[in-house]
């Protein structure tokens, strides 16, 4: 097993992981710490008339509470996009469960008893906007103060954040022999991480600061931490262990700032980590609206396509206002078409302010798009899947103006998906099927370094700031520096998680860092073999052009070959030492393109399924479940397929029964596992099939492209395709539960 | 306070162990085992899944006192006395079943109890053993194959 | 707030008086008591642990006619016993869906019973096998059918001092079937939509010659729709018989809207269900 590229060597850190031993922040030891509880509300919006802590703080064990006027004066804010979010609640509380106050104990018990003593002295506050149609009225409350949004914000006075039109075409001539105008629904899910998050503080001799965090993208975690403590980066260290599941919710900064203030404060580190039910509280998808227009001729090429797009963002922005303008930027798919207008908005609510999750926005528009064009379908006579390859882009076509062309064997990619599900088979009464395509685009900007460094005896160690929550990062860096400079996969170390270790990697997320971070591998291993060629020619006395170093092997002018592991240790001679290979993705991006710039690559993604319907009761059961997707290369075959089935899992998941139910007051009534199922080992569909397209027709290194997040992109219209095929009932709200088919159904009689 | 006598992993304690104390943090904190995680704290996940007198169970339902006299395994004793990983490790490891990981020394018990009394499950019956485990990363499947594996039956495909 | 005291008795009669305590709190699988304890719903002063006790040893035995499960029989015990899979196949459906393994492993069906969840798996099954509980406290040990032992949502006969000691089901003196059903939205760790559980026994002319229903997740508490039973009892089975008996069933119970399901919903599958579970408890009678 040789651990190259195309192969599927164990994964890096896995033995770890079987053993136990693997720590997550939570797992790690801190000698003195201090633990911290956070102080919330049992409604979302209230406004907040006095903190008592004295039955708090009189708590054995309890040595703080912070407050508001803990903090510095104004209340510092961050977010990604817009410095919005305090730290501690100011004057109102804006969703169910934003921190008003924040216990300080000995242990983790003493501040849970301590923090149900905290005395809120607060008045529940009417007309809380939890719905898009709230958040559309102009007579509901603001869910942010004018006063924070950005200077000359024409909506400050509206709970519209903004608003992301995008147009081409000419959609008032535009005509169709036949349109459908539907209104879908997708609601709040959350990433459901198994970890919950976690944050430590520890502050250093000199005033600066080490935090331990499951952050996703410990360089951004790092450049908050120093705009809001005042420290130069030099002095704020993150450390960024393998999170436990990531899935977006843990890429942004949540309570570190807060951590840290309360570490600096005592001068003892800090600790805390979030209870499953908090990270509802703390994270969560963004939930849509989307009215979809579509426009086709009899034999259904598409002709238009409109979209009403209204994102219900949460309190804060994150990077919510991201999602939504990137996402509704392609909701008309990866198709042909020549008229679009897509007006898409971040409307502001009173609920857990959402951040990035696996699809970035692209789940909730193929719901809609996808489910318009299998009932244009229906209505015209036509096979879905004939429908889509129709219209489909093919290789190289400007599908979106001004925009990278299409970037792979799409048709092939549905073409395969129909042959695994057997489309076109006959099929047994109460059985249907249903196939449909996500696309999302990947990064459009991005920075990665990465440092390789080939030792003596030709062992290697590789740096790269990415973040290994589950993708299997680390494995694929390490197949890149086995397949470039023929290290055995056993004699690769590699260190992540540390930005005093690792050069500066933005972040970890829309599925980039295969490329990214992969070409920065990439690049570093030719800055290592170039590098070898000047010593090793110049131990021969030869010209640098006339020696090879190439996969894994040394080639000097007389032809022989030596791999390069041993080429290095006697090329070092006396003096020992290492090669330093670095290597960088830059891209660069174009600030007048509407979304900052070109996508670098696209995910493109087919889903395919069978279901069976219990007519009586609406029970819905996947019996068959394939999943295609563009891959470019598959680096380890093996972490592909794992994640795009779990992805389809995750997709299954907010198709078939996941949802946040809020009552009237805004609070979040099913906090945890009980209420808010997620799949389990039972629900896995009996068959579940996944497969790759490999063209190598992708940006990175051997021709690769971003995976991970393509695996639910499509799976809800799959599956409501499915379930009208099976018994007619059209579902245009998610999750598509039993009670919901047999309304359906029933309302059919 | 209450004495118990509990083996962990082949090894004797006596502790004093307070009324209110679970046994997930008794062996998270006193003993430093940080296989065993916490996550939901209420039975629903699995990821506190240790194994007592050879059954699974979640270890954030159990008080410590209830332990006296048990015998408790966790995921750190999987691994071989000469340090080596066991069948279902190494299965895991092949079958790529471990992704971020969290959920995986939950599985393991799970599958560890599972595999001790039925030698030779079907894949229904390790989907029933292991339902009480959540895992957000796997489609759930490369690890099921991962314990038919271990056991020395067919999985997909049929092979072995 | 102070910290809990946590004792082991092993004799019942000491479980007793430490019951008589009134921050004492009987703790058997955890599984409930200790779910609301971690959210902080419950905080006894006094835990009395109930595993200890000789009297209620896990044990499943054929005594007089029954067949009596102790009180600290746990449902993995249950769900494999041959006594139980072979008389009363709607107890292992039913112990089968409860929780997980994890749980099944620790959860004890006295304690699931004494719990009184409306949405719980077993009482159903209980109340269609015409089960008994056994209960022993300050006054003496009584014996009362499960339909009275619940009393209303969460609720119990039990006084403050006693204890579930035992649950006892009658063995079928005729070919007998039973069988559970449980709707909900994913395949395990599911707390019901709509779960239901039907008895039968069939005479020599094929007549039925008993008949037991029980629904959960209907009502506040688990119940036993009579009307349904008494459109069974003495005819010949038929599915057009099932069917009024699940109409009838579904005429008493009085389902709410919640977070799982809407009352309109839960209302419409209990005649589907029940008409279900009949039949298979027929095919299981006609086997037998």
């Amino acid at each position: 097993m040789s651990g190259m590229i195309g192969d599927s060597p164990p994964r890096v850190g896995g033995p770890e992981r079987v053993r136990g031993t693997l720590e997550y922040v939570a797992d790690i030891r801190f000698g003195d710490a201090l633990h911290v509880k956070l102080v919330t509300l049992d409604v979302a919006r209230a406004r907040i008339d006095s903190i008592d802590t004295s039955r708090a703080e009189s708590v054995d064990g309890v040595v703080s509470v912070f407050t508001p006027e803990d903090l510095p004066s104004p209340m510092p804010r961050f977010g990604p996009q817009f410095h919005d979010r305090p730290l501690l609640a100011t004057g109102e509380t804006k969703y169910h469960g934003e921190p008003v106050a924040a216990v300080v104990a000995e242990t983790p018990e003493a501040a849970a008893r301590a923090a149900a003593l905290v005395s809120v002295g607060h008045l529940p506050l009417d007309g809380g906007v939890f719905t898009v149609e709230a958040a559309l009225d102009p007579s509901s409350p603001l869910v942010q103060d004018p006063s924070i949004r950005g200077p000359g914000d024409p909506r400050a006075e509206s709970n519209v954040l903004s608003e992301h039109r995008f147009e081409w075409g000419d959609m008032e001539s535009a005509r169709a022999d036949h349109v459908v105008d539907q209104t879908y629904n997708f609601p709040m899910v959350t990433q459901f991480a198994i970890e919950p998050h976690a944050f430590v503080a520890v502050p250093d001799d000199g005033g600066g600061v080490e935090v331990w965090s499951s952050v996703q993208h410990p360089f951004l975690l790092q450049k908050v931490l120093s705009q809001i403590l005042d420290l130069p980066l030099s002095r704020v260290r993150v450390h960024a262990p393998d999170p436990g599941g990531g899935f977006g919710g843990k890429q942004n900064p949540k309570h570190e700032a807060l951590v840290a203030f309360i570490a600096l404060h005592h001068g003892r580190p800090a600790r805390l980590v979030l209870s499953l039910g908090e990270t509802f509280q703390t994270v969560r998808r963004t939930s849509a609206r989307i009215r979809a227009r579509s426009g086709f001729l009899s034999d259904g090429t598409i002709v238009f396509q409109e979209f009403v797009s209204d994102f219900l963002i949460g309190a804060y922005v994150d990077i919510a206002d991201r999602v939504t303008g990137k996402s509704n930027y392609l909701a008309a798919g990866p198709y042909r078409v020549p008229n679009v207008r897509i007006v898409a908005r971040a409307l502001l609510s009173h609920t857990t302010p959402s951040t990035a999750m696996r699809g970035f926005g692209a789940p909730q528009l193929s719901w809609a798009r996808e489910a318009n064009i299998d009932q244009a379908a229906r209505e015209l006579g036509l096979d879905p899947l004939q429908i889509r390859l129709t219209n489909l882009a093919r290789h190289g076509e400007q599908f979106v103006p001004n925009e990278t062309p299409a970037d792979g064997q799409w048709e092939e990619v549905l073409r395969r998906t129909a042959d695994l599900i057997d489309w076109g088979a006959p099929l047994p009464e109460g059985r249907g099927r249903g196939l449909a395509v996500g696309l999302k685009s990947g990064p459009t900007t991005g920075l990665s370094y990465a440092t390789v460094r080939l030792l003596a005896d030709g062992s290697s160690l590789i740096f790269a700031g990415t973040s290994d929550m589950g993708q299997g990062a680390r494995t694929i860096f390490a197949q890149i520096v086995a397949e470039e400079l023929g290290v055995t996969h056993d004699r690769i170390t590699v260190v992540m998680g540390d930005t005093t270790r690792v050069p500066y990697d933005q972040q970890t997320s829309a599925s980039r860092s295969s490329v990214l971070m992969g070409t920065a591998v990439y690049n570093a291993c030719q800055d290592i073999r170039s590098r070898l060629a000047v010593l090793v020619a110049g131990k021969h006395g030869a010209d640098p052009e006339s020696v090879t170093v190439e996969k894994g092997t040394v080639t000097l002018p007389d032809g022989t070959t030596t791999p390069i592991p041993e080429a290095i240790g006697v090329t070092l001679g006396r003096l020992g030492g290492e090669i330093i290979g670095n290597g960088e993705m830059r891209v660069e991006g174009d600030p007048d393109h509407p979304l900052g710039g070109r996508a670098v690559f696209f995910e493109l993604h087919c889903a395919a399924c069978e279901v069976e319907i219990d007519t009586e009761t609406g029970e819905i059961e996947v019996t068959r479940y394939v999943t295609v997707g563009d891959v470019g290369k598959a680096l380890n075959p093996l972490q592909v397929a794992g994640q795009d089935e779990g992805a389809a899992i995750m997709g299954l998941g907010h198709t078939l029964m996941e949802r946040m139910i809020l009552d009237g007051s805004g609070r979040i009534l099913n906090m945890g596992a009980v209420d808010y199922r997620i799949l389990t080992h039972m629900d896995v569909p009996e068959v579940m099939i996944s497969d790759s397209i490999e063209n190598a027709d992708g940006p990175g290194p051997y021709g690769i492209k971003g995976v991970s997040e393509g695996g639910l992109l499509a799976t809800s219209p799959a599956v409501a395709a499915a379930v009208t095929s099976a018994s007619g009932a059209v579902i245009r709200d998610l999750p598509i539960t039993p009670e919901r088919i047999w309304r359906a159904l029933q309302s059919r009689l | 306070m209450t004495h118990i006598d509990v083996q962990v992993n082949g090894e004797d304690w006596g502790l004093d162990v307070e009324a209110g104390t679970y046994l997930l943090e008794l062996l998270r904190d006193r003993m430093q085992l940080t296989g065993a995680k916490v996550c939901c704290l209420e039975g629903e996940c699995g990821a506190c899944t240790v194994v007592i007198d050879g059954k699974s169970v979640n270890s954030c339902l159990i008080l410590a006192a209830e332990t006296d006299g048990a015998k408790i395994t966790t995921v750190e004793a999987l691994s071989r006395s000469d340090g080596n990983l066991d069948g279902l490790q190494t299965a895991f490891l092949e079958k790529a079943a471990a992704q971020c990981g969290f959920c995986i020394p939950g599985q393991l018990m799970a599958a560890h109890a599972l595999l001790e009394t039925n030698h030779e499950p079907t894949k229904a019956e390790v989907r029933e053993a292991l339902a009480g485990n959540l895992c957000r990363c796997a489609g759930y499947e490369q690890i099921v194959e991962a314990v038919l594996a271990a056991a020395g039956l067919p999985g997909k495909g049929g092979e072995s | 707030m102070s910290a809990p005291t946590y004792e082991r008795p092993s004799q019942l009669a000491d479980a007793i008086e430490l019951m008589e305590r009134r921050e004492a709190r009987a703790l058997a699988g955890g599984t409930d008591l200790a779910v609301a304890m971690r959210h902080g719903k419950a905080d006894p002063g006094l835990i009395v642990d109930l595993k200890g006790i000789a009297e209620m040893a896990p044990r499943i035995e054929r005594i007089d006619g029954f067949v009596e499960i102790s009180a600290n029989t746990v449902m993995t015990d249950i769900e494999r016993d041959p006594h139980v899979q072979a008389l009363f196949p709607a107890l292992v459906e039913a112990a089968q869906v409860v929780g997980s393994v994890q749980i099944r492993n620790r959860a004890t069906l006295a304690g699931n019973l004494a719990n009184a969840s409306p949405a719980a798996d077993t009482p159903p099954a209980l109340l269609a096998l015409d089960a008994e509980v056994s209960v022993a406290g300050r006054e003496g040990s009584r014996v009362i059918p499960v339909d009275d032992f619940l009393v209303g949502y969460r609720a119990t006969d039990l006084g403050p001092s006693e204890l579930i000691t035992a649950v006892r089901l009658p063995e079928p003196l005729e070919p007998a079937g039973s069988a559970f059903l449980k709707l909900g939205v994913r395949k395990a760790m599911e707390i019901s939509i709509v779960c239901v559980a039907a008895s039968l026994t069939l005479g020599a002319d094929g007549a039925i010659t008993s008949a037991g229903v029980g629904l959960g997740s209907v009502a506040p508490r688990a119940i036993r729709p009579r009307s349904a039973e008494a459109i069974l009892l003495g005819n010949p089975p038929s599915p057009e018989l099932f069917a009024r008996a699940g109409v009838a069933a579904g005429d008493e119970s009085s389902p709410i809207d919640d977070l799982r399901a809407g009352a309109e919903y839960r209302r419409a599958m209990v005649p589907v269900l029940v008409r279900r579970a009949l039949g298979k408890a027929l095919e299981r009678a006609l086997a037998s």
